[in-house]
């Protein structure tokens, strides 16, 4: 049997298995004889048993039997090359243990249920086929009652068989079957990795030809273990081990040391990875085979076509062939008639079978729109069995009440679980009501939501409870059938018979507290306005909301992530907790990530359906939103730039998180959160826009930032209003800058410290110590400053600041002295802050006293040595907020001496320099 | 509904606060952290009213920061499922409309307007009773009784209705 086959060739062996049945009874005979006991069993057995066969006397078909989902070998652990080769198909893992038990004693009973023997007929049966086995198995190294000894001993001592069990094997309570769960001390169960497609081949060739004994118990395979099979599996079924991935075989043996030597050498395997042990309590579920539930596809079925054009759509089941193989359905069509009437035939030759390039929107037919199309041809006709109105386009697709009818084969469908999702219906039902021009289609078109509804839950009950409303202890119920119409309860227990217990909660039943047996079709789930709930199925699976109104089966609920009005069938309803912070993914992406669509267009995911999601992007404006609807090979990568920054129209710095409002434009007055920042452009969210969830995009110029009166304060300082550097508070610097610091200072000013004095600064007064930083990091100017703790009031002195050159009339060097102001009346409560000037430093002079508000104190001539180059320094000062009433110094001036400033002082060599080429040299 | 609550919250001041400042650092920053915030039990905390105790605080070894465990009193905001609150309408689309009453943002489906009113769109988003008589607009007042809530960690949203006796239009005398 090929190794890659896929999942449908499955499902058609299975068919094919289930119509076995006459061919099992006839073999049946066979087996009584005790003649061709082996084969037969290989036939009989193949739905519902395991059973153990001998290499020795068969030839291989029989190794791999026809419809086999599960392969494996069992390995002696005694003999030298007895292998036991058994296959086993649609094995429930609760019944395997059992059946290879029970084959192992008495080697083939016939299955329960399927023959009734009386206890005398079975006993000689069963000797007869002893006496047939004994001569079987003559050349057999280990004779059945070693074997029964061997299996009894490895299976434990249930004794299920008919001869002795009288009660029959189908009798296995809950109990028995908890016995044979696998216990602590049996052997245990290896998950081996090997080449992927690989499985079948070690397990039946390499490991059973081996030729040598091995110590494991046991290896299978599982071919339904297929990627994506675990995927589909229903929320119901048990949970499956992450091992469960193509790519794996399975040993049971004792140790894990007997497992690496059985696997040793075999060209499959992959002997880098260790064997890994399946915990005990997942070894049912790796043996466990997959049942497909092969429910019925009937006429009124709701179904989805698994591939092509079609692909996910909902359709309905109109009418099914005699063999139940084919089914004629109805589907709202995906039709381009543009495209159709362009089509040339030797076109419709070369793409024979291939589904257009772009998929269609599904919508009705509409003749007279075909008709518009000269090259189509319309043909309409009266249907002879139903008498409706069809419509022939090109002589090949029939249409009826704007629906498709299409005949395709039931494997390549479907079956929708239960009543289709509330839009997936509203959608169906919209296609007739708009394209039911035909006449009959009207009748439909009439039928309101409610109705549709209505017929649609009567439809499914009729489908043998397709309609499965899943209860849970603690639902708030509401009676909508029988005498207790109306009344309202909560759901506290599980009867029998599938009832549930319910306590009612009406004020209309008071004092009755006894719990009334309700059958689900009776009741519907029921939820108060505001409740929070969340969606489990259909297109808004996932969704929480709070619901808004409940009418009849159907609720309104205002969603918490899109903020939109859904509907939403009741019965689809959970009691939610929690908000899902994200329940919309695509890929990998999420609603509301920035995501970039090409070179120079980002946006915000706004919102996300099934498989594609609408970006509101930067190249709209502000009245008209750019919204493109995107999938996901469209969504190039996200984009994550926390630190991106722009500039708003007072060109402060605006980063992600600052609240700005939009000053300019049709979106003036609101005011919103940045949320992302890209190129310029804003993308904030704002509770006062109804659309897109809040985001808007704007540029950060039409924007200001609202962040209350941070100017010169300590700490918000960092971001400047000039732009090009940005002021880095002191504890902050890293230790390495003080070395740039000091590089700065050679830079730009004549008088110069050691290293060890920036540490000195930074060491002690780290709240005075300020740099400007270029964008790149490089530090283009500081302020270095020093609190006088000996004086008789505190007060700050400046120590040196400089800007380099090239970032001068920026607006730095008072946004340095404005922080250290901050940090020394801040933290130190300064009372004024003191500083020299060389007289000749006009710029500095300048900034001092005309912006920074420092007063002219005291003259520090030439005499007192100042400066090294023996220029005079003004003493000056600036007393800080709080504390006006600063005691001048001994020089007290209410004015500057004329001198001091109207006559150049003789310039000296270095300060020449710097004064004359830069003009306004910051220094201190 | 308002409470009055005394609450308390850790606070860590770096070293660079210490001195004779610090007290009114706390509260400064206090004020900065809380007011305006939302938390799900407490709802909106609308003001702090002062500081009852600083408590010691301790410093963060490594890191020389202290940190400050302060009792405060504050005034907090909680809506609750059946209270009635008036509030002004902000947006008005034909889902409903969005209302504010204060942090609170507050939606009224149109399923919880009276029949009465009409959806309109002619001038501006508005819903009018056919008579003209009441409006409910963008700046409208409106009273409402909440019917549900939903708590974040950081936001509290609740819906609304006005179909009920004494609910609907404010009537500005």
């Amino acid at each position: 049997r090929p190794l890659a086959e896929d999942r449908e060739e499955e499902d058609v062996e299975e068919e094919e298995e289930e119509e076995e049945p006459e061919a099992e009874e006839d073999e049946e005979d066979e087996e009584e004889d005790g003649l061709g006991r082996h084969r037969s069993a290989a036939r009989k057995r193949g739905k519902a048993a395991a059973f153990i066969d001998d290499v020795a006397d068969e030839d291989d078909e029989e190794v791999i039997g026809a419809g086999s989902l599960v392969c494996s070998v069992v390995v002696d652990v005694v003999g030298g090359g007895s292998r036991f080769i058994d296959d086993i198909a649609e094995v429930d893992d609760d019944d395997e243990d059992d059946e290879l038990e029970e084959e192992g004693l008495d080697d083939l009973i016939d299955d329960a249920g399927e023959h009734v023997h009386d206890a005398a007929d079975m006993i000689a049966m069963r000797r007869q086929m002893r006496e047939a086995e004994m001569q079987a198995a003559k050349d057999e190294e280990m004779n059945p009652e070693e074997l029964q000894a061997y299996l009894k001993d490895r299976y434990g001592g249930q004794s299920h068989y008919p001869g002795t069990g009288g009660a029959g094997t189908e009798d296995f309570g809950a109990v028995a079957q908890q016995a044979l769960l696998p216990k602590p001390s049996d052997p245990k169960l290896w998950v081996v990795r090997c080449a992927e497609g690989a499985e079948r081949e070690v397990v039946c060739y390499d490991l059973a030809q081996k030729g040598r004994s091995l110590l494991i118990k046991s290896a299978f395979c599982q071919d339904h273990l297929k990627v994506g099979v675990a995927a589909v599996r229903k929320p119901a079924q048990p949970a499956i081990s992450p091992h469960m991935q193509r790519g794996y075989l399975y040993v049971e043996a004792v140790k894990e040391a007997h497992v690496a030597e059985a696997v040793r050498g075999m060209r499959a395997v992959f002997n880098s990875k260790k064997p890994r042990m399946v915990p005990l309590g997942e070894m049912t579920a790796a043996v466990a085979v997959q049942v497909t539930a092969a429910r019925g596809v009937d006429v009124g079925s709701w179904v989805r076509a698994k591939a092509g054009l079609y692909k996910g759509d909902l359709a309905q089941v109109v009418d099914l062939d005699a063999s139940g193989a084919r089914a004629t359905l109805r589907l709202v069509p995906r039709l381009d008639l543009a495209a159709l009437s362009a089509r040339r035939p030797e076109d419709a030759r070369a793409n024979f079978g291939r589904a257009p390039r772009v998929r269609p929107a599904a919508k009705a037919f509409s003749p007279d729109e075909a008709r518009q199309y000269k090259t189509l041809d319309v043909l309409t006709q009266r249907d002879r069995t139903t008498g409706q109105l069809v419509h022939v386009l090109n002589g090949s697709q029939r249409f009826s009440e704007g629906y498709l009818i299409k005949s395709v084969a039931v494997k390549g469908l479907a079956l929708e679980d239960g009543l289709p999702p509330l839009d997936d219906l509203q959608r169906f039902q919209a296609a007739a009501q708009g394209g039911g021009g035909g006449g009959a289609g009207d009748r439909a078109g009439a039928a309101d939501l409610a109705g549709l509804v209505q017929s649609l839950t009567t439809e499914g009950e009729g489908q043998g409870g397709a309609a499965p409303t899943r209860f849970a202890k603690g639902d708030l119920v509401l009676v909508v059938q029988g005498d207790l119409a109306g009344i309202r309860g909560r759901v506290e227990a599980f009867g029998e018979d599938g009832l549930l217990m319910v306590a009612p909660t009406d004020s209309k039943l008071p004092g009755f507290t006894e719990l009334i047996g309700l059958h689900p079709r009776e009741i519907q789930k029921h939820f108060e306005s505001g409740s929070h709930v969340k969606v489990e199925h259909g297109q808004h699976m996932g969704e929480t909301g709070m619901v808004v109104t409940v009418t009849g089966p159907i609720a309104t609920i205002f969603t918490d992530v899109s903020r939109q009005e859904i509907r939403v069938f009741v019965k689809d309803l959970v009691q939610a907790v929690a908000v899902t912070s994200s329940v919309d993914t695509i890929g990998g992406y999420e609603l509301h990530d920035l995501v970039a669509l090409d070179a120079t267009t980002v946006g915000v995911i706004v919102g996300v359906e099934r498989d594609a999601c609408r970006v509101l992007t930067n190249q709209g404006r502000p009245e008209k939103p750019d919204v493109r609807v995107a999938l996901l090979p469209d969504l190039k990568r996200k984009l994550n730039n926390r630190k991106a920054g722009a500039q708003d129209g007072a060109r402060n710095e605006v980063a992600v998180g600052d609240i700005v409002e939009v000053v300019d434009g049709p979106l003036r007055g609101k005011n919103g959160t940045v949320r992302y920042v890209v190129r310029g452009f804003l993308f904030l969210q704002s509770r006062q826009i109804p659309d897109h969830g809040g985001y808007v995009c704007v540029q950060a110029r039409h924007c200001r930032l609202l962040r209350g009166d941070l100017a010169g304060r300590v700490g918000e300082l960092v971001g400047t209003d000039g732009g090009d550097g940005i002021v880095k508070l002191g504890p902050e610097i890293k230790i390495w800058e003080l070395a740039h610091m000091q590089r700065c200072n050679l830079m730009c000013l004549p008088e110069n410290y050691q290293l060890k004095y920036y540490f000195y600064h930074a060491l002690s007064w780290p709240q005075l110590l300020y740099v400007a930083e270029d964008y790149d990091g490089t530090i283009v100017g500081y302020v270095l400053a020093k609190i006088e703790e000996e004086a008789s009031e505190t007060h700050g002195h400046i120590t040196s600041l400089a800007v380099a050159r090239s970032h001068r009339k920026l607006g730095l060097a008072t946004k340095l002295m404005t922080a250290a102001h901050a940090g020394m009346e801040d933290t130190f409560a300064a009372h004024y802050a003191s500083l020299h000037v060389r007289a000749s430093n006009r710029g500095a002079l300048h900034l001092y006293m005309d912006t920074l508000g420092y007063e002219y104190v005291a003259l520090c001539d030439r005499e007192a040595q100042y400066y090294a180059d023996g220029e005079d320094a003004f003493d000056m000062r600036k007393p800080l907020a709080g504390f006006k009433n600063v005691k001048r110094g001994k020089g007290k001036a209410e004015t500057l001496p004329i001198g001091a400033l109207g006559e150049p002082m003789p310039r000296t060599s270095s300060d020449a320099v710097l004064s004359a080429e830069a003009g306004k040299s910051v220094t201190a | 509904m308002f409470y009055l609550l005394e609450l308390n919250r850790e606070l860590e001041v770096q070293p660079r606060h210490f001195g004779p400042k610090l007290a009114q650092e706390v509260e400064k920053r206090l004020r900065q952290e809380v007011e305006g915030t939302c938390s799900g039990i407490y709802g909106f905390v609308l003001a702090v009213l002062n500081l009852e105790s600083l408590g010691k605080a301790r410093i963060r070894e490594g890191a020389g920061s202290a940190v400050f465990n302060v009792t405060y009193k504050c005034i907090t905001f909680k809506p609750h499922k059946g209270e009635v609150l008036d509030v002004v309408v902000t947006t008005v689309n034909k889902m409903g409309f969005f209302a504010e009453a204060g942090p609170l943002q507050v939606f009224v489906s149109n399923h919880l307007i009276p029949e009465a009113f009409e959806f309109s769109s002619i001038h501006e988003p508005c819903y009018a009773t056919p008579d003209g008589e009441q409006r409910i607009a963008a700046a409208s007042d409106v009273r409402l009784r909440i019917v549900g809530t939903r708590i974040d960690a950081n936001e509290i949203f609740a819906v609304g209705d006005i179909k009920g006796d004494y609910l609907g239009v404010l009537q500005m005398t």
